[in-house]
């Protein structure tokens, strides 16, 4: 019997070897493991063999089953992948296809950024209106009347001393006037100042204030807390420059700089040559708007800072012209 | 302002590079913008604050240099602290009448004759030429000369053409006088004009006189040195559209404690470099210059800072920068020198000495966290997450501006008592704030479609704004506009967008967001919507939006061809209906069974009225319902349609017989009939 069972598995060996198509293949099958297959044939004999010989015997033609299971297998998964060749000959360089899905407006995706990286250092988000009283302007944050300060902060009236807020820094007299310290707050929005429109000028801009406000807030908190932000927001090796300058809601105030994303601080035509970019405002609160707004300057410190969404995402995606987020071409949104 | 490396020089021993310089100018604060080698001189182009109106001089950035670096400063002989203006030499023999002390307090006239008008010497043209300005001849560019100097504006007269004696008044109404760049100006009456008995002869610290300017012919002038007020110059500079080198200082207010020695320093390089004779000294007004005594304390300081400066330090960098400092226990007593107005306070010389020791030289700290455990308000949050959601549904977002042209919005059925109006726009554009997002979305279709756009899906989550009995109301709302092609590629047909596009979008932002809330779309009649889609969107029984074709008049206003699909949603009307939170309901392992019911009827039946019946005869076992298929044609009478509805029925407590659903499916279709007059196919 032994050898009837090498040379069925020789024979079975051959008939794979000739097997055309998944029928033959069937019935090579059927020939050996079908009900009145060969292998049926052979558990039939077994029972009939010698005693001692039987476990070598059945161990033998498992194994044989198995075996040839396994081929035809094997076999019948080249068929199958044969055919699908043949039948479908799909040509899949034929574009894909897809429900295509919208953008966000890169301005909000930059200010969802900024949003976060500040949410992920304690700051909460909070409002102002964008019709404001001239007080919240001006007055309350140390500017006084006709002053050259007031420059910088030309305005669109609408009705006796009712104005379109030229910042940001609006919010936080709000925010004070409400609340005592501690206070962890930025304050996104829209600001607007009458200048011409050109490449770099807009009348109506995106702000994101900040203000931190308690016992024993210091400087270097400050410095701190935007070294983080621009790091963040413009990469690990973004370095951050301080540089003494006014406002009148700050005391001291700093413009903050950061080196240079385009040439990394070497000097390009973006930065004018100086290895450096202007991309916040910044300072210790002026104890005499705490004093408008009834905090004891004795008593709490804090910071404010303020940035242009704008300039922040112009310097992001390298876009040269500011007009080009309030014409909303699809060319330009859906690169975002 | 311009300052050129040499000039400097000449007040203060600098020796080191000038790029390194102007860097450590910049990081104490005087903004070196450019530093540009002009001919192998370096000139330093400046921004300064508007506070520090003393480095609006040579000598005040001198002075900055010298802190700095630890240098000392070297000053004219004239200009040094305590050298007395030279010996009155008899009665003055000119008249000066101030008649506005409160708008000019103090006013110095002097009279220099016999002296000779020419160019002047190399040197001082050089000068003149590094801060900008042009040579003109000896005694226009000592005034100017001084000016750059020391920050004190200067001007001469032409002492013989003045008629009589001169007055510092308010101007009349329309009085004229034309400027030194030959333009005549209009006065306003309360324009500050230095007048003589003919009229004005100058324009208080902005501009001279034509008739009383210094030319070669000139012998004997009148030399003017003056504190104007910044309000009264910076009022009228605006009004009458002029600027100078003197009314940019004015604006930023002058030292009264220079005004008396600058005079004296030009009265010294006339006779210098013109010769004559100066007469006395008239000088009316107050002297007094600016002085603050503030206490101190270094330590309260460095903790504001976050850093250890220490009281000596702090002391000798005030003392370099001009202060005078006594000291006290804890504290010192500073007082304030009369160039540094801006400096009231003590958190003032906190900055000085911050700005001195370097910020850089500040370390850097992390805060604790003190903000409370709420980030952002429920609204923020759900603007974000609707933001997202509608890019998930095909549409980009678009920001227009807020301000619009007044005449967009004309047609709209808009209350022009509730626009809010600019007082001051730039242009028309700029006229009015946004009462609805309709004409920045159709401005931004019309721009796309010109540039050859096929299709778009678009929104804008912003603000719109009106006025209510002087209530400014600025609500949030979302817009969203379908317009052109849909779809076009190889495996599906051409599709243009139409009106159920743009309400299933809607709907989808409802059912995910309102999920609690019945959505009501009701016919209505809106003046920017054609008639036969105008709808208005009721959510919880009350209006919060609309939606429908924009009407022909408006597209055409917009230059738009395509039909353009547009709705609104008030999202603060909305807010409360809203949720983001999610519940998870368990579902059933009874299987459902579905049937169809194909319709046909009349086409003042509406969808709304089939299911309304659908769902009420078949309560609770009708677990879905969706319109699958809308037809018309030959085999449908005319004036009819077709509608297939599948109808998907599942009980929560048992499988469905095949009899239980044959007859509540009859039932439904009994109803329909009955109460609708519909029949089947």
């Amino acid at each position: 019997m032994e050898n009837e069972i090498t040379n069925a598995r020789n024979s079975f060996m051959s008939e794979l070897q000739g097997a055309k198509d998944a029928e033959s293949l069937e019935s090579i099958r059927v020939k050996y493991l079908g009900r009145k297959g060969m292998m049926a044939g052979f558990m039939g004999k077994l029972a009939l063999a010698d005693k001692e010989k039987k476990p070598a015997l059945g161990k033998e033609l498992n194994k044989l089953k198995l075996y040839i299971q396994e081929e035809i297998n094997r076999k019948k998964d080249e068929f199958l992948a044969d055919r699908d060749l043949e039948s479908e000959k799909t040509d899949i360089t034929m574009p894909g296809f897809f429900r295509e899905s919208g953008r966000l407006h890169p301005l909000t995706g930059v200010l969802n950024e900024i949003n976060d990286i500040f949410i992920s250092l304690g700051f909460q988000i909070a409002e102002g209106p964008e019709i404001e009283k001239e007080f919240y302007n001006f007055e309350a944050l140390n500017i006084p009347l006709e002053h050259p300060s007031r420059d910088a902060f030309d305005t669109f009236y609408i009705k006796g001393n009712t104005l379109l807020r030229s910042h940001t820094s609006t919010v936080q007299i709000r925010i004070m006037e409400k609340k005592k310290p501690p206070i962890q707050v930025i304050m996104p929005g829209r600001v607007y100042r009458p200048d011409a429109v050109d490449a770099s000028h807009s009348f109506m801009f995106h702000q994101v204030e900040g203000l931190m406000v308690d016992k024993g807030i210091r400087f270097t908190d400050l410095k701190g807390i935007l070294n983080l932000f621009t790091k963040r927001m413009f990469g690990e090796k973004t370095m951050t420059r301080f540089r003494p300058s006014f406002f009148p809601f700050t005391e001291p105030s700093a413009e903050v700089d950061i080196s240079c994303i385009i040439c990394n601080g070497k000097g390009c035509r973006v930065c004018s040559h100086s290895g450096w970019l202007e991309i916040l405002g910044a300072g210790m609160v002026n104890p005499r708007v705490f004093e408008m707004v009834g905090y004891s300057p004795r008593k709490f410190t804090g910071f404010a800072f303020g940035m242009g969404v704008e300039r922040i995402t112009m310097l992001k995606y390298g876009i040269d012209d500011i007009r080009l987020f309030f014409e909303n071409d699809i060319r330009f949104l859906k690169q975002f | 302002m311009k300052v050129s490396y040499s000039w400097l020089k000449s007040y203060v021993d600098v020796n080191i590079d000038p790029r390194k310089l102007a860097h450590l100018l910049t990081m104490a604060g005087i903004n070196v913008a450019s530093c540009d080698n002009i001919e192998g001189e370096y000139v330093f182009e400046l921004e300064i604050t508007a506070n520090r109106s003393d480095c609006l001089s040579i000598l005040g950035v001198a002075r900055e240099a010298a802190a700095i670096l630890g240098k000392k400063l070297s000053m004219p002989r004239e200009l040094r602290i305590g050298v007395p203006a030279p010996r009155k030499s008899g009665k003055p023999c000119f008249r000066v009448t101030v008649k506005e002390p409160d708008l000019c307090p103090r006013y110095t006239a002097r009279i220099i004759r016999n002296l000779e008008v020419k160019s002047s010497p190399e040197w001082l043209k050089e000068r003149i030429l590094s801060a900008g300005l042009r040579p003109v001849n000896n005694i226009v560019d000592i005034t100017n000369f001084v000016l750059l100097e020391t920050g004190q504006p200067m001007h001469a007269f032409d002492f013989d053409r003045i008629k009589g004696g001169i007055t510092v008044r308010q101007a009349l109404k329309n009085e004229k006088i034309i400027t030194i760049d030959n333009t005549t100006r209009t006065c306003e009456d309360n324009t500050l004009v230095i007048a003589d008995e003919m009229g004005p002869i100058a324009i208080a610290g902005i501009m001279g006189g034509l008739e009383t300017e210094v030319s070669g012919m000139t012998k004997n002038i009148l030399l003017e040195s003056a504190f104007f007020d910044s309000i009264s110059v910076r009022r009228t500079s605006r009004v009458l559209g002029i600027g100078s080198e003197s009314s940019y200082r004015f604006e930023r207010r002058i030292d009264n404690g220079m005004v008396l020695k600058a005079s004296n320093r030009a009265s010294a390089l006339i006779s210098e470099l013109a010769g004559g004779t100066a007469g006395d000294i008239i000088d009316i007004g107050d002297k007094t210059p600016y002085s603050k005594s503030i206490d101190f304390n270094p330590h309260v300081s460095d903790s504001l800072l976050g850093v250890s400066i220490g009281k000596s330090k702090a002391v000798s960098i005030l003392k370099s920068l001009g202060f005078s400092v006594k000291n006290k226990k804890d504290s010192v007593k500073v007082t304030v020198p009369s160039f540094r107005q801006d400096v009231k306070n003590a958190i003032d010389l906190t900055e000085e000495i911050a700005r001195i020791y370097g910020y850089e030289k500040i370390p850097v700290t992390i805060p604790p966290i003190i903000g409370a455990t709420k980030i952002q308000d429920f609204t923020g949050i759900l603007r974000g997450t609707i933001r997202e959601a509608l890019t998930r549904l095909g549409l980009y977002e678009i920001i227009t501006y807020s301000l619009v042209n007044k005449d967009s919005v004309k047609d709209f059925g808009i209350y022009p008592e509730s626009l809010v109006v600019i007082k001051n726009p730039l242009s028309i554009d700029q006229e009015i704030m946004r009462p609805t997002l309709m004409p920045g979305m159709l401005g931004v279709i019309s721009h796309n479609m010109n540039r050859k756009a096929k299709g778009l899906s678009l929104f804008e989550a912003g603000k719109i704004y009106r006025e209510d009995k002087d209530n400014y109301i600025e609500e949030e709302t979302l817009s969203i506009a379908l317009t052109g092609v849909m779809a076009e590629n190889w495996k599906g047909r051409k599709e243009d967008f139409d009106f159920f596009h743009l309400k299933g979008i809607f709907e989808e932002l409802l059912n995910e967001f309102a999920p609690s809330c019945e959505v009501i779309f009701k016919k209505e009649n809106m003046p920017v919507l054609k008639k036969g889609t105008s709808t208005g969107i009721i959510c919880g029984n009350e209006r919060v939006g609309y939606l429908g074709e924009v009407c022909e008049p408006i597209l055409k206003k917009f230059g738009i061809e395509k039909k353009v699909f547009y709705g609104e949603l008030c999202m603060d009307r909305l807010c409360d209906k809203l949720s983001i939170e999610k519940n998870y309901t368990p579902y059933t392992r009874y299987p459902s069974v579905t049937r169809d019911v194909s319709l046909i009827l009349g086409r003042d039946i509406t969808s709304y009225e089939i299911t309304k019946i659908i769902k009420e005869t078949g309560g609770e076992l009708v677990k879905g319902l969706s319109l699958i298929d809308f037809y018309k044609g030959k085999q449908i009478p005319d004036g009819k349609h077709g509608l297939l509805y599948r109808i998907e029925y599942r009980s929560d407590e048992k499988t469905l017989e095949d009899e239980e659903v044959e007859r509540i499916h009859t039932l439904i279709k009994e109803t329909l009939r009955k109460k609708l007059n519909v029949s089947f196919r």
